[in-house]
């Protein structure tokens, strides 16, 4: 996970949550990326919405509940802060359950 | 107002996403952000209740008979009918996609040979693949042209004896197979179809190709029917040069269709907005704004004949001018004394305002709005293109897509608070506003596993290559556009997870005296959430065509759209010297297409990033002129609103023309003036083709010119730029003078 911290903590720091959402939502697509490229090697990403489809087809439902959690922030009006929020919980879930999932 | 809930956070994490907590966690943060960004949705479903008890009264007055449970699925079957409008739009994107690619191949044969080579390599299993599961432009044109070689097989190798086997890899090869079996495939066909086999002498001799087609006339000469003419001529076609022929020849074909389904969604639209109550408010405030912007004869298009008069209008615009004057006056005073003061003559003039918004209703002509927006006229009005359509549709699509939310709040509120029974008791059907807010929270905990669940059935019905029914349905029927399911394993589900005791237990805190059944809930919500859910899968394909389509150079319709360099407070977003601009999270596409006001999209940046790189390698888009035209003095020099979006008709052409003419700058007296010209220059633009002064470019010589140049933008980077002969050049700098105010003054 070649998350920078330091960048989003910035981001954090001048309350401009959408540049930290937008991190965020890089950073998870890119796990959901690899995940997938453990199973299909020359797996490229190209929108959320096969993302989506694609997390259903390569993996558990764990990964497939993050990428609907994904899907729906990129069409849902939701405040940035509550997209951010949540985006946080899974990012940490991810972190601290890397091995186990 | 007092909130019985505390924005928390507890303890929850994402691996008990199952849990009621969770959900209630989850819930409760997305209603209190909303609330802290000034939302406060309990406000909206509140009034809107109004609406619907009164349309739930005139139920049960028409049903005086029927129990509670039967107005409960007479509302069941109202909630359907909503949810199928949803449906209208299913095979927009479809049909879009194979318009582009038939435009494209039509222009394009050697592009057509290059990927019917690649066809017959590619692994793609186009029998189960949609233009929704294409990845990037060369899949949609390599199913695309699979589509139309499998139709050419079906039909012309159709009773061929002994057959050729109908299978993807003879689709694929149709020309060659065409060519190994001329002779018996044209003496089949034609003698099936025109009656005459000996055309197969034709295909077959050695003449050359010049006589070939002068034999072939002759034989059309045949039919006097037009139609047959034409049919014996266009499959002569595919039997000389190929499957192109018909691929070339294909675009009549499929712009009637596409037609077709976008005016009958549109129409379908417009009216189910009308059935909840909506369209009134919708040319209320259309009326009302272009009273104020002092464009009576605009307003007159939604309104009976002679309103709004000349007094109604100034009374309106002095009220509109005195207000605004006044706050600024406001702003400025620090005397507690004299604020006050102007507070009561701003509240007495704001009632007066009001007063006069409602006078509106009594002259708003509902016909009138419904004739312009109907199937029939939709469908035959020679000046609403393809391009003009989409975007009337995608505004009142839109516009569905956002009421469909508020539709489903308030219909969960009539069955939590049990109005059914109230109205029939002539109880009180009045809710506190604190109620319905936490009536919010409750309902949105179902949010969580009701959209994992419709994502997975959506999954499998995406999957599933049996999905194609075969139903007969009536030309237009929308079922025909829906896979219905059990919610049963929804509920089931809900109820194992949420517990109905632990449920019961939770909500009863927030709200005592109504009853929590935990599976009567779940089923309430997921009929009200499936269409809404839907609808974002609509957006999405929406989002997409529109995409496609502002940056078609076959699209000469579309001459200015693109996304709006400013912020939602009307602030450019350009950088000073011209050459970038910051892009918003949420940018807005604009859209002048023709019609009665621009049509804006708002979409979030990375999700148009990541469609525009797969469809064509990058973001790069182009820019909507001339936004701050439509910003109103009243608004804070914010966007005017589009309560509602028509056609241009006659009157409104004529008022265009005028419009172009007049400036702010011209004596009050004069014929000429107008104090806010620019939104009617504006929209004139698209249908004179004449560039107002405001957004033309100049020459490099200094020379004035009447063009109109576009600009483009990359949505990743911000740079900006021109598009030469198809490539794109970054925009020199400008010397930085005085800040500018919109985004419409730029200079070559």
């Amino acid at each position: 996970m070649s998350f920078n911290k330091d960048i989003f903590s910035e981001h954090f720091k001048n309350k401009d949550y959408d540049a930290c959402s937008d991190m965020l939502r890089k950073e998870l697509i890119s796990i959901l990326v690899n995940e997938i490229k453990k199973i299909n090697p020359n797996y490229v990403y190209t929108t959320i919405t096969f993302l989506k489809s694609d997390c259903f087809k390569y993996l558990s439902p764990i990964y497939q509940d993050i990428a609907i959690k994904l899907y729906d922030f990129s069409f849902n009006e939701d405040p940035s802060e509550f997209e951010l929020s949540q985006m946080m919980d899974i990012y940490q879930f991810l972190l601290k359950n890397n091995e186990k999932i | 107002m007092a909130k019985r809930f505390n924005a928390r956070r507890s303890n929850n994490s994402f691996d008990q996403r199952d849990s009621l907590d969770y959900n209630l966690q989850c819930s409760t943060e997305r209603i209190y952000s909303q609330l802290n960004k000034g939302t406060d949705e309990s406000v909206y479903v509140s009034r809107y209740l109004k609406t619907v008890v009164e349309h739930l009264q005139e139920i049960i007055s028409t049903n005086p008979h029927s129990t509670n449970e039967e107005i409960k699925d007479i509302l069941f079957s109202e909630i359907d009918e909503y949810a199928k409008t949803v449906y209208e739009n299913a095979y927009v994107f479809e049909q879009y996609i194979e318009y582009i690619c038939c435009q494209y191949m039509g222009q394009h044969p050697d592009k057509y040979n290059d990927i019917s080579k690649k066809l017959i390599d590619s692994d793609l299993n186009f029998e189960s693949l949609n233009f929704q599961d294409c990845r990037n432009f060369d899949e949609y044109l390599l199913l695309y042209t699979y589509r139309k070689k499998r139709e050419l097989f079906d039909q012309i190798f159709e009773k061929l004896v002994p057959p050729i086997p109908s299978t993807p890899d003879n689709y694929k090869r149709f020309d060659e197979l065409l060519q190994e079996n001329i002779g018996r495939a044209s003496a089949n066909y034609f003698g099936y179809w025109f009656e005459l086999p000996e055309v197969s002498n034709v295909f077959t001799s050695s003449d050359p190709i010049q006589k070939k087609k002068e034999q072939l006339k002759k034989y059309s000469t045949w039919y006097r029917n037009p139609k047959d003419k034409a049919d014996f001529m266009q499959y002569s076609n595919v039997f000389l040069h190929g499957s192109y022929s018909y691929v070339s020849r294909d675009l009549p074909y499929v712009e009637r269709e596409i037609q077709k389904d976008i005016a009958r969604a549109t129409s379908r639209t417009v009216q189910q907005l009308d059935n909840l109550g909506h369209l009134d408010t919708y040319m209320a405030d259309f009326v009302f704004e272009m009273s104020r912007m002092e464009y009576p004869e605009f307003a007159s298009i939604v309104c009976d004949n002679g309103f709004p008069t000349k007094d109604f209008t100034d009374s309106v615009a002095q009220l509109s001018k005195d207000i605004l004057n006044l706050e600024q006056q406001q702003s400025t005073l620090s005397d507690d004394a004299e604020k006050d003061k102007i507070s009561r003559k701003l509240s007495y003039l704001k009632r007066s305002l009001n007063k006069k918004k409602s006078e509106i209703y009594q002259h708003l002509d509902k016909d009138k709005l419904k004739s312009v927006l109907s199937e029939n006229y939709l469908n035959n009005a020679k000046s609403v293109s393809i391009q003009n359509l989409l975007a009337l549709n995608a505004f009142w699509a839109n516009r569905y897509i956002k009421e469909l939310d508020l539709y489903s709040e308030s219909m969960f509120a009539v069955h939590k608070f049990d109005l059914i029974s109230k109205l029939r008791n002539n109880e009180s059907v009045n809710i506190d506003d604190i109620d319905i807010f936490n009536m919010l929270i409750q309902m949105d905990t179902f949010y969580g596993p009701a959209n994992r669940f419709l994502q997975q059935q959506q999954d499998s019905i995406d999957r599933s290559s049996s999905n194609s029914d075969d139903t007969k349905y009536e030309e237009g029927d929308v079922e025909e556009k829906i896979i219905r399911f059990s919610y049963k394993p929804f509920i089931d589900d809900v109820s194992r997870k949420f517990g109905a005791t632990p449920y019961r237990a939770e909500f009863s805190k927030t709200l005592p005296n109504i009853e929590h059944n935990l599976s009567e809930d779940a089923d309430w919500y997921i009929r009200l959430y499936n269409p809404v859910f839907s609808s974002y899968l609509m957006k999405d394909e929406m989002l997409n065509v529109l995409l496609l389509s502002i940056d078609n150079p076959e699209f000469t319709d579309f001459p200015n759209a693109g996304i709006m360099l400013e912020d939602y407070t009307g602030k450019s977003l350009e950088s000073p010297d011209g050459t970038s601009a910051s892009i918003p999270y949420v940018p807005v596409i604009g859209i002048d297409a023709g019609l009665s006001f621009p049509v804006r999209v708002h979409a979030k940046k990375n999700v148009m990033i990541d469609f525009l790189k797969s469809f064509k390698g990058n973001a790069i888009v182009p820019v909507y002129e001339g936004s701050s035209d439509f910003h109103s003095p009243y608004r804070n020099d914010k966007q005017m609103p589009a309560p509602l979006v028509v056609p241009i008709n006659e009157k409104l052409k004529t008022l265009f023309k005028k419009g172009i003419k007049k400036k702010e700058n011209e004596n009050p007296n004069s014929q000429d003036y107008h104090p806010y010209p620019r939104f009617v220059s504006h929209l004139a633009f698209q249908s004179s083709k004449k560039v107002p002064y405001h957004l033309q470019s100049f020459s490099g010589k200094g020379k004035s010119k009447s063009t109109f140049v576009r600009r483009y933008i990359d949505l990743e980077s911000g740079s900006m730029y021109y598009k030469v002969n198809g490539q794109y050049i970054p925009i020199d700098p400008k010397p930085i003078s005085v800040p500018r105010q919109g985004d419409d003054e730029y200079e070559l």
